[in-house]
């Protein structure tokens, strides 16, 4: 695959457009929210999930194609015209070069084929696996990662303390009391998975070890928080939408962003249904000093617990961590006694508006060159010879293409390529076909190829011989 | 009726004596002695609280829980031991019997005999001789053991 090639791939709307819709709307909301500390977590988490939904559009609007059309030039020949008989023959043209005493003319034949478009491939399977995953995840999700995780279901007599509590604190969120489970695992951590009455909080033996009952509850509380924040259907959307977008980077750091968001509000929401909003703090520091010295979890248990379970209390430290550094959250817990509310700055703001409009604009300024480029490349795929004499490729005002070659390819070369090219190739002028008929080695009578022809202008100059093709 | 082992240094085996508890339920509660048994008669050792869970699960319902305290406490009694194994699920613990049945039976019977001997001295023997005159199988086996005694003491 040559440099032509990965660019008609690349420059499929569906796909580049999907990308630069994404990262500019990811740079300008974070930069937005940075600048705007009043905004709560909860629309900050939805705020982020703008820029995993925005190539959904994209992807509506210009639907992936599994494949796609290139167009194939093929050199059928080359001649020379005297300067008398130019102008009749460039009179329909757009001439971009100054026409030359011995001007050379190039036949050139244009043949359509059906390519696969990887690209649209990507797309396709983007959202193929959104849709699975999500599908997945409704109907079975908390049945695979309890087979994974192991999860055992406490009776009502174990822990009766626990689940009278949780009971309790699952009445004043108005939700319906989930099922309390174990897992063996001693690493202290605790999460939610399933929704509505299929609801499991699960606790591991490690943290039922370390935490006294204060701080159990506590973390409890941040558990029955997500269930109230419906946490487990936000975190199945999101990653389908970031599914969809699993080519692009950036869409993974706009996930990461907002379950970032949606762990700080469950600390919000968790800790002001406790008497001792610190108990939480005093929990989360716990479990991280116990982590510290525990080795992680296995790979299985990391991806089913990224996947399929909605946020376990706490993540060991990663590049890519859908939970906040634990100081962020400690901080975050104190704030809810300390603190003041935060408020607008309006400096601030204004330089987030400013810096937001530069980076859309040039986010459309990109666009809209690279839908320039396109014209050039996407909509065919450049055969040349082997393409290695082509230097570039742009349209005219008038739809002409216009092909630059490398100044190397000299009149003998072309000819040769004709001899071994040319078949029956069939002339279609449109200006004068009494003039065309008359030129050397060609002939209308001689025509019998399928393909559409295109006639060529060539001018050559210090860069490169210009052909012009009209299709 | 529970009789407390006199013995003050934990040993492996049992810290109590049932005189109504049938075979190993007379040195342990009936769910000690459920589990112990399920861990010897496993095939997979070292062996999982939640595996000993399932299996004891099969025949009666057992809170999890349950399972996992008392294993801890025969862990505590140097019945089990126990290492931390990483594996599916995350790291949790492994347990593995100290003694084999057989050993643990006769280290038992020794511990209670011990004790025995030494807070009742003759009376024990006595109705030890008494006791195994009634069986015929026993007499031999005591004549048997007296006169191994005899001779290792001449020698």
């Amino acid at each position: 695959m040559n440099f032509e090639d990965v660019l008609v791939q690349v420059f499929q709307p569906y796909f580049y457009y999907s990308i630069i819709v994404l990262a500019v709307s990811f740079v300008c909301i974070k930069i937005v929210l940075k600048c705007c500390p009043f905004i709560g977590s909860k629309a900050k988490s939805l705020i982020y999930l703008i820029p995993l939904v925005a190539p959904l559009f994209v992807m509506f609007s210009f639907p992936p194609k599994i494949v796609m059309q290139a167009v194939s030039y093929h050199l059928i020949g080359s001649f020379s015209i005297p300067v008398s008989q130019r102008p009749m023959l460039f009179s329909p043209f757009h001439l971009i070069q100054p026409p030359l005493s011995q001007t050379m003319v190039t036949l050139v034949a244009l043949s359509t084929s059906q390519i696969l478009s990887i690209t649209g491939i990507i797309c396709l399977t983007g959202l193929a696996l959104g849709a699975i995953y999500a599908l997945t995840t409704i109907v079975m999700g908390d049945s695979i990662a309890s087979k994974v995780l192991r999860v055992i279901n406490l009776d009502s007599n174990e822990y009766g303390w626990l689940q009278t509590e949780i009971a309790n604190i699952s009445k004043k969120l108005s939700i319906s009391t989930p099922q309390v489970a174990l897992v063996e695992d001693l690493r202290p951590n605790a999460f939610t998975m399933g929704t509505g009455r299929k609801t499991k909080l699960v606790f591991t033996i490690g943290l039922l070890n370390i935490l006294d009952k204060e701080e159990i509850l506590a973390v409890a509380s941040h558990e029955l928080a997500h269930v109230k924040n419906h946490d487990f259907s936000f975190k199945t959307i999101s990653n389908a939408l970031t599914a969809a977008s699993f080519f692009n980077p950036l869409a993974y750091f706009a996930f990461f962003n907002s379950q970032r968001e949606r762990e700080m509000l469950a600390d919000e929401n968790g800790a002001k249904l406790l008497e001792k909003p610190e108990s939480l703090a005093n929990a989360l520091t716990k479990i991280t000093k116990a982590l510290q010295n525990l080795p992680g979890e296995g790979r299985l248990t990391r991806i089913t617990s990224n996947l399929l379970v909605t946020s376990p209390i706490i993540h060991r430290p990663q590049i890519l961590s859908g939970h906040p550094q634990i100081n962020l959250r400690l901080k975050n817990i104190n704030q809810l006694t300390t603190a003041k509310p935060k408020q607008l700055k309006p400096n601030k703001l204004i330089v987030a508006i400013m810096l937001t409009c530069i980076i859309i604009v040039a986010g459309a300024a990109t666009t809209y060159a690279l839908v320039n480029l396109q014209s050039g490349y996407g909509s065919s795929k450049i055969i040349l010879a082997g393409a290695t004499y082509v230097k570039g490729v742009s349209t005219d005002s008038i739809g002409t293409n216009i092909i630059l070659i490398d100044s190397n390819v000299t009149y003998p070369m072309l000819s040769q390529i004709s001899s071994l090219q040319n078949s029956h190739p069939q002339i279609i002028s449109p200006s004068n076909q009494a003039l065309l008929n008359g030129l050397p080695n060609f002939n209308q009578s001689q025509t019998n190829m399928p393909n559409q022809i295109a006639i060529v202008y060539a001018s050559t100059n210090e860069n490169g011989t210009t052909l012009i093709i009209k299709f | 009726m529970w009789l407390e082992a006199m013995t003050e240094e934990k040993k492996p085996g049992f810290s109590q004596y049932n005189l109504e508890g049938k075979a190993l339920e007379a040195f342990l509660g009936p769910l000690e002695s459920n589990i112990m048994e399920t861990i010897w008669g496993s095939k997979k050792t070292p062996i999982t609280v939640r595996e000993i869970y399932a299996a004891l699960n099969k025949t009666k319902k057992i809170a999890y829980t349950t399972v996992m305290s008392t294993m801890d406490r025969l862990f505590e009694k140097s019945l089990l031991e126990r290492k931390i194994e990483k594996g599916r699920g995350g790291l949790y613990y492994v347990y593995w019997p100290k003694l084999e049945k057989r050993n643990f039976q006769k280290s038992a019977v020794r511990e209670v005999l011990a004790s025995l001997i030494g807070n009742f001295g003759e009376a024990v023997t006595s109705c030890l001789i008494e006791e195994t005159e009634m069986d015929e199988k026993g007499r031999t086996a005591l004549q048997q053991q007296l006169s191994k005694i005899n001779k290792n003491k001449k020698e």
